[in-house]
């Protein structure tokens, strides 16, 4: 036997073991060999009615190379198997991924925009809110002329009264005789001496 | 059969192949288990952003539905230096006109951050911040000329590499960041009320600073949210690949119990008081008696929210619910109302002024002018010192301060707001007697604007005090009621007879005998009194130094509006009956004109608002509940002799 066999795969796999069997035929096609779980049987068909008359013919014993091809051509053919599923799977995750950042990049624009929009209303609402303020904060129109007249007579005459008042009032309220007797108050201490208060 | 070379080539070739996988495995333990930590991290910090979406901060309202503070998407413009490290120049020329920033300006800002990263002060900087709260429409007109700007693409002989480097200098030089800005429409109206809003210190955000924006930051703050997603090389988000979006809750929408026309008025007279009395601050508060609502509110000088750094920050503060003050005769409403309660004095009792000095303990007490007997009534109607010096020794102490503090003076109002200030008043085990005579006519202790607002509705509304208010209720940013606050009945402070006699002691003082004549309204009865309190500056009392003010209600009988007016040092005169009742007269005359109150004088009062309240005689005082039976105090006769001492 030659390894070299086994890589001969440009034009399909030369059969491992052709002496003897007039049934199988000198050159496979790569998928008839990779379907096969065994290599062929090389007996001849035997008769379909004297099983018994026919001699069993002696299987042989696989030898050691022969074992270690079929476990790498195995190993070969799983590994293509996975390697065919890993590239479907991968095409379609590509795919997937594909249309996903398509999606996203639709999501983001439409976001982009739906803020784009609600900062618009969200600018015009405040202009709208900031001009009805102001508009209210207008200052009223004056009253007439009369009406001010009219209630600025009687606070004439009191004012003058309490102007009188105030005068005949002392003029200082802290007098310099009780100025140094005065201590803090305004921080809620106990008021000490003190003199004399405004109280009005 | 095999021959034993091609055996030993084949063990050869499978012992590489093994070595490789053992390599292999090796490699992959090493990637994913022994540096699974650290790789993890550093893919993260490549691919991973994760970006904070800000939530808009609620509106301010006034109680008619005016908006008075609201956000405004801005954007805040961001320039990437390590794009322009090789061009900084041509950046310069082409973006600073875009931004309005000088050319030369821009690059030195541009360079000194690039000089920063190279001497190795932290990491590289990113983004550099040029201009914030640009509007979203010059933003756009902004990035639409950032597009037609060739950055010397036009030039021929250009390589390939040249023209993406150019590419993405034009498409990544500069990036905008969405933010808010505050807009406060009616500028420094109501502004110690509303406060002002400042960055959050993490960048992202506004934060409530003072006043209303703080106090209720959490319900204007609303929820941020977040989004944890991919990025790729550019910095542009994979929206595939996001891990984590919570969308933003928006804030609620706060609306106050503030009537801006009301607050419009208050603020003007307190303007044209301040420039009229050359004072150093004026204030007023204008409060509903019956529900204890805060309807307008106002200090002068106030500052612009919009721009709080072109102020002081004294104008910052919102003195009506912050500022301790003394206040002076405007208090002796309320021993009158204990000495009422307690069945220790009527209206009609007289008391002797002592000819305008009282000496207690060697320290003597003296009235403004000298008084011979006076009735209470006008006792309270002219503020003599000496006669409230002897109420006060005929409550005592105890009994003083417990009116006090009934009426909620050195208790926390509650309304809530930031900084809300208690006021201060001495245990009284710690009061001798000339505290005691000194604290009856309001000296010794400390009072906000507010507590003497609220003390003064309690008489306006018979006696019931109720916890004041700011907020009227918290809606949805839709406009759904989440909250309503209802006035809220704290407890029954002195009985409606006495509240009706200390109305009537009141509106004395604004008759043309009284102090307050200036505040009397043609139309309008009006109750109300007027305190001339000398400031301390911590060691004693500084001559030339006043704090006037009037506090009162009208109209009397059927009380609208609680009005509080205080200027602090008014330096054109300095009695509050001559610098606090004209600001409280125009005030409520304006009030009334606003909102069309029906006149009370000459007409007859409405009923369900007035109370039969027969004044107590001396010999037959009023009876009293068990618990407000007086109790006997020493000196009450000495107190209330009804004889002159001389």
């Amino acid at each position: 036997m030659n390894m070299a066999h086994l890589l001969t795969l440009g034009c399909g796999i030369v059969s491992l073991q052709r002496n003897g069997n007039v049934f199988r035929p000198t050159r496979l096609g790569l998928l008839a060999y990779l379907l096969a779980v065994k290599p062929v049987d090389i007996f001849p068909v035997r008769p379909a009615l004297d099983v018994e008359a026919t001699p069993a013919h002696p299987r042989r014993s696989p030898g050691r190379a022969s074992r270690i091809e079929t476990i790498l051509l195995r190993s070969l053919v799983v590994l293509f198997v996975l390697a065919l599923l890993a590239c479907g799977f991968g095409a379609q995750h590509i795919s997937y991924v594909r249309e996903k950042n398509r999606l996203g990049r639709d999501l983001r624009r439409t976001e982009l925009d739906l803020r784009a929009l609600t900062q618009t209303y969200r600018s015009l609402e405040a202009e709208k809110s900031v001009e009805l303020a102001q508009r209210s904060l207008q200052p009223p129109p004056q009253p007439a002329k009369a009406d001010l007249v009219q209630q600025a007579v009687p606070a004439k005459t009191s004012r003058t009264s309490v102007v009188q008042e105030c005068k005949s009032t002392p003029t200082s309220a802290g007098g310099a005789a009780f100025s140094r007797q005065r201590t803090r108050v305004a921080d809620g201490r106990h008021p000490t001496r003190r003199s004399r208060v405004a109280g009005r | 059969m095999f021959k034993p070379f091609q055996y030993r080539r084949l063990a050869a070739i499978v012992l590489l192949v093994l070595a490789g996988l053992v390599w292999v495995c090796d490699r992959l333990f090493d990637i994913q288990i022994t540096r699974h930590r650290e790789l993890l991290v550093r893919a993260r910090q490549y691919a991973q952003s994760r970006r904070v979406l800000e939530a808009r901060r609620g509106e301010i309202r006034d109680r008619n539905g005016v908006v008075v503070a609201i956000s405004t998407p801005v954007k805040s413009i961001y320039l990437n230096p390590a794009l322009c490290s090789n061009r900084l120049d041509q950046v310069a020329q082409t973006i600073g006109p875009l931004l309005e920033i000088p050319p030369e300006a821009l690059a030195e800002r541009v360079r000194s951050c690039l000089q920063r990263s190279d001497r190795g002060a932290g990491e590289p900087q990113k983004a550099l911040l040029l201009r914030h709260n640009v509007p979203v429409d010059e933003w756009r007109g902004i990035a639409t000329a950032l597009d037609l700007e060739m950055f010397g693409l036009g030039k021929p002989n250009l390589s390939a590499a040249e023209q993406a480097q150019l590419r993405k200098l034009r498409h990544q030089i500069l990036f905008a960041r969405d933010t808010q800005s505050r807009s406060y429409p009616g500028g420094e109206s109501l502004c110690q009320v509303l406060g002002f809003v400042s960055s959050r210190t993490n960048g992202s955000g506004l934060a409530g600073a003072c006043g209303i924006e703080r106090s209720c930051d959490e319900v204007l703050a609303g929820k941020d949210g977040e989004c944890l997603s991919q990025q790729d090389a550019a910095g542009n988000e994979l929206p595939a690949y996001r891990e984590h979006y919570e969308m933003p809750t928006d804030g609620n929408r706060v609306v106050l119990t503030v009537d801006l026309r009301l607050q419009r008025i208050v603020e003007q007279a307190l303007a044209s008081a301040r420039t009229q009395y050359r004072a150093r601050g004026v204030s007023a508060i204008v409060m509903d008696p019956k529900t204890f609502e805060v309807l307008a509110l106002a200090c002068c000088p106030g500052f612009n929210p919009q721009n709080p750094g072109a102020s002081t920050n004294e104008t910052w503060r919102n003195g009506v619910f912050t500022d301790m003050v003394e206040p002076g005769s405007i208090l002796k409403f309320i021993p009158l109302a204990g000495a009422l309660e307690l069945g220790l004095t009527t209206l009609d009792s007289r008391i002797y002024c002592e000819h305008g000095l009282f000496v207690v303990n060697k320290v003597p007490v003296h009235d403004h002018a000298p008084y011979g007997l006076l009735t209470c009534r006008q006792c309270f109607a002219k503020s003599s010192n000496i006669a409230f010096s002897k109420i006060g020794l005929a409550l005592g102490p105890e009994r003083l301060y417990r009116c006090m503090t009934n009426f909620g003076l050195a208790r926390c109002p509650g309304v809530p707001f930031a900084d809300e200030t208690s006021g201060r008043i001495c245990l009284p085990r710690t009061w001798t007697t000339m505290s005691l005579t000194r604290a009856a006519f309001g000296q010794g202790v400390s009072v906000s604007q507010l507590q003497m607002a609220v003390a003064m509705c309690v008489i306006a509304n018979n006696g019931r005090m109720m916890r004041p208010y700011l907020v009227s209720r918290i809606e949805s940013p839709q406009g759904q009621i989440l909250r309503q606050y209802q006035p809220q009945f704290v407890r029954s402070v002195v009985s409606p007879q006495t509240a009706q006699q200390v109305t009537e002691a009141l509106k004395a003082v604004v008759s043309p005998e009284g102090t307050g004549n200036l505040a009397a309204l043609d139309r309008y009865t009006v109750a109300a009194k007027t305190g001339t309190a000398q400031k301390s500056d911590g060691h004693s009392y500084v001559a030339g130094r006043y704090y006037s003010s009037m506090i009162g209600f009208f109209p009397a009988d059927a009380p609208r509006f609680v009005i509080a007016v205080a200027l602090d040092e008014p330096q054109n005169g300095y009695y509050a009956g001559t610098v606090a009742a004209p600001v409280f007269r125009s005030i409520a005359e304006q009030i009334a004109a606003c909102l069309q109150i029906p006149p009370d004088k000459g007409t007859s009062v409405p009923a369900g608002n007035t109370l039969a309240r027969p004044t107590p005689s001396i010999a037959q005082p009023a009876p009293l509940p068990a618990s407000r039976v007086p109790v006997q105090v020493p000196n009450a006769n000495h107190a209330f002799a009804s004889t002159p001492k001389r």
